[in-house]
């Protein structure tokens, strides 16, 4: 995936991630993880930055809410309302994309 | 043998959250804690000590400084020059023996220029110095067949002549002057210039004015002046003291003079006294602009004396007369060189400066050339950092820029430490001074031009050899980076 595919592309991988509910940080992680089969192994180094840098873009909004195991308190990160149509909107362009994309390179 | 975990999960949330203030803060060392409580119990469930849990935890976290990294780009934007000053503060803070010795690197170098351009300025204080203290005069000789005009200075050549007076000093007077002519059989002229006399303008013209010398009878046989008007005064003239001047043709020409200018009369600065103009001259191929000459009135110390010989093989013999003279008499308060010799002194002194210059110049490309090698190492070692911040649509324009002000913001901190190394050595060579030689010593220190070549020197330098690391920094493969993160 070359530099510019791939910038821009860790904000809608995360708000997708979010959209389906509140998540903590190592939550997120597992689940990109899990869904993509390893690709996108990123760790927590990159993953804390990426979510406070939505947060303070107000796409996101962080929480923290006690651990359903009794641990410390757990920061939950949930869309916000211009978090949803940014992701609606990234929706749609990536659509675009590999749409043209898979048209020019021939995949079925 | 390796730190406790838990120790080194305080060093991780430390170093992870440094350079972060007030909430965030909080907010970030309080959601790492989680993170670190969630994942080892988690671990440990599925068998895992609690030991191997936390190290397996910060195996997963990756370095901290990623962390940091990232968190400070998203607390401190770039896009602002001064966030970018602060994100670069951060990152000097972040790597702060890295940090040191590129600005050690600068400083040493900016240090050595600094020195070498003040010294400029302390080499005439120092010249002024050993004049003064040392309560000397010094004598200089030369031949009058001065072929390459090396030896000439002025209209005249010179054969000896007297350092400045100070008050310690031997004295000189006309009397003076004859008892060497007498002591030197080789000396074929022995005279007076006295640059003495202001003149202004006669009201005819602009008043800036020339200087006049006041000269005395061998001047004008060994001067050897080519007259377009008119002639020289006579022996006769300076004997009696008549008021009779000859001009150059170039006061001629700044006086305003108009028409046939030998017979016409000019005044004088500061008195009444009128000049009637006797001849006009043409200056000495090669030598600069001097106004004119009158009759030498004695009185008053001389400051200079001038001795001449014809035959430039008698000047060293001429220097060895006066100088025995000059000995007895006055033993080792008056010096006597030859020209030649001084001339060859001051080509010494200036292929020093040169050496010098050179020297620090070197000194300064080396440095140079260290930081870039530093700044790049700097650079590859934050690759994974960079491809964060690249991945979160920084483009490469604002990583180019970050690590720029980063450079300058080194390159201002080396400049400022350089300009302190370079006063440090002045004041080294100061002190020295005042030690050996006693007195004040030259006063030396940072003169404001040398501290702003010094300061801008290490700013631009810096920029200079931070633009290729800071290209290097922007193109690396992001992916590839980012994955191994």
């Amino acid at each position: 995936m070359a530099p510019p595919l791939l910038s821009g592309s860790l904000e809608l991988i995360l708000l997708a991630i979010i959209a389906a509910g509140p998540r903590y940080g190592l939550e997120i992680i597992t689940e990109a993880n899990e869904r993509t089969n390893g690709y996108f192994a990123f760790k927590e180094g990159s993953l804390y930055p990426a979510l406070h840098r939505l947060e303070k873009t107000r796409l996101i909004k962080g929480e923290f809410a006690p651990s359903d195991r009794g641990g410390p308190r757990r920061r939950y990160y949930s869309l916000t309302a211009l978090g949803r149509k940014r992701l609606a909107e990234k929706r749609g362009e990536w659509a675009e994309f590999t749409r043209a994309v898979e048209s020019l390179i021939g995949v079925e | 043998m390796a730190d406790d975990p838990r120790r080194q999960r305080e060093r991780y949330l430390a170093e992870a959250t440094r350079g972060l203030w007030g909430r965030e803060r909080g907010v970030v060392r309080e959601e790492l804690e989680a993170h670190f409580e969630s994942r080892v119990a988690a671990l440990m469930l599925s068998g895992s000590s609690e030991e191997a849990a936390l190290e397996a935890t910060l195996a997963e976290l990756g370095a901290s400084r990623h962390v940091n990294d990232g968190l400070g780009r998203v607390y401190a934007s770039p896009v602002v020059l001064g966030a970018a000053v602060r994100g670069a503060w951060r990152q000097f803070r972040a790597r702060l023996v890295e940090s040191l010795l590129i600005i050690v690197a600068i400083a040493l170098g900016v240090g050595v220029v600094v020195a070498v351009a003040s010294f400029l300025d302390i080499d005439a204080r120092l010249a002024s110095l050993m004049g003064s203290s040392l309560d000397m005069r010094e004598l200089s000789v030369q031949a009058l067949e001065d072929d390459d005009q090396a030896f000439t200075r002025g209209d005249a050549p010179q054969v000896v002549r007297l350092g400045e007076p100070n008050s310690a000093a031997p004295t000189f007077d006309l009397a003076v002057l004859e008892a060497f002519r007498n002591a030197a059989p080789a000396v074929d002229y022995a005279y007076v210039k006295e640059p003495e006399v202001v003149w202004a303008a006669t009201g005819r013209g602009p008043q800036d004015g020339v200087i006049v010398f006041g000269v005395t009878g061998d001047f004008l046989a060994a001067s050897g002046l080519q007259f377009s008007a008119g002639s020289a005064f006579t022996v006769s003239d300076i004997a009696e003291q008549r008021p009779v001047v000859i001009l150059s043709r170039d006061a001629v020409r700044r006086l305003g003079i108009v028409g046939d200018a030998v017979g016409q009369t000019i005044g004088r600065s500061g008195s009444r006294a009128e000049y009637t103009i006797v001849g006009v001259f043409q200056a000495l191929a090669g030598g600069r602009a001097v106004g004119g000459y009158l009759p030498y009135a004695p009185g008053g110390e001389l400051r200079y004396l001038y001795f001449a010989v014809d035959d430039p093989r008698e000047v060293e013999s001429a220097r060895s007369q006066l100088a025995d003279f000059a000995h007895a008499r006055w033993a080792e308060r008056v010096t006597v060189a030859t020209q030649p010799g001084i001339a060859r002194l001051s080509r010494a002194q200036r292929l020093t400066a040169l050496a010098i210059a050179l020297f620090a110049s070197v000194g300064l490309m080396v440095a140079s050339l260290n930081v870039m090698n530093l700044m790049l190492a700097r650079v590859v070692r934050r690759g994974s950092s960079i491809a964060i911040r690249r991945s979160l649509g920084a483009s490469r324009a604002d990583v180019r820029k970050e690590l720029l002000v980063e450079g300058v913001l080194l390159g201002l901190m080396g400049g400022v430490a350089g300009t302190a190394i370079g006063a440090a050595l002045l004041w080294g060579y100061n002190r020295s001074l005042e030690l050996a030689a006693g007195g004040d010593g030259v006063g030396a220190a940072i003169s404001w031009p040398a501290l702003g070549v010094g300061v801008l020197l290490a700013v631009g330098a810096s920029l200079l050899f931070s633009l290729y690391p800071a290209i290097v920094g922007s193109r690396q493969s992001l992916i590839a980076t980012l994955r191994e993160i």
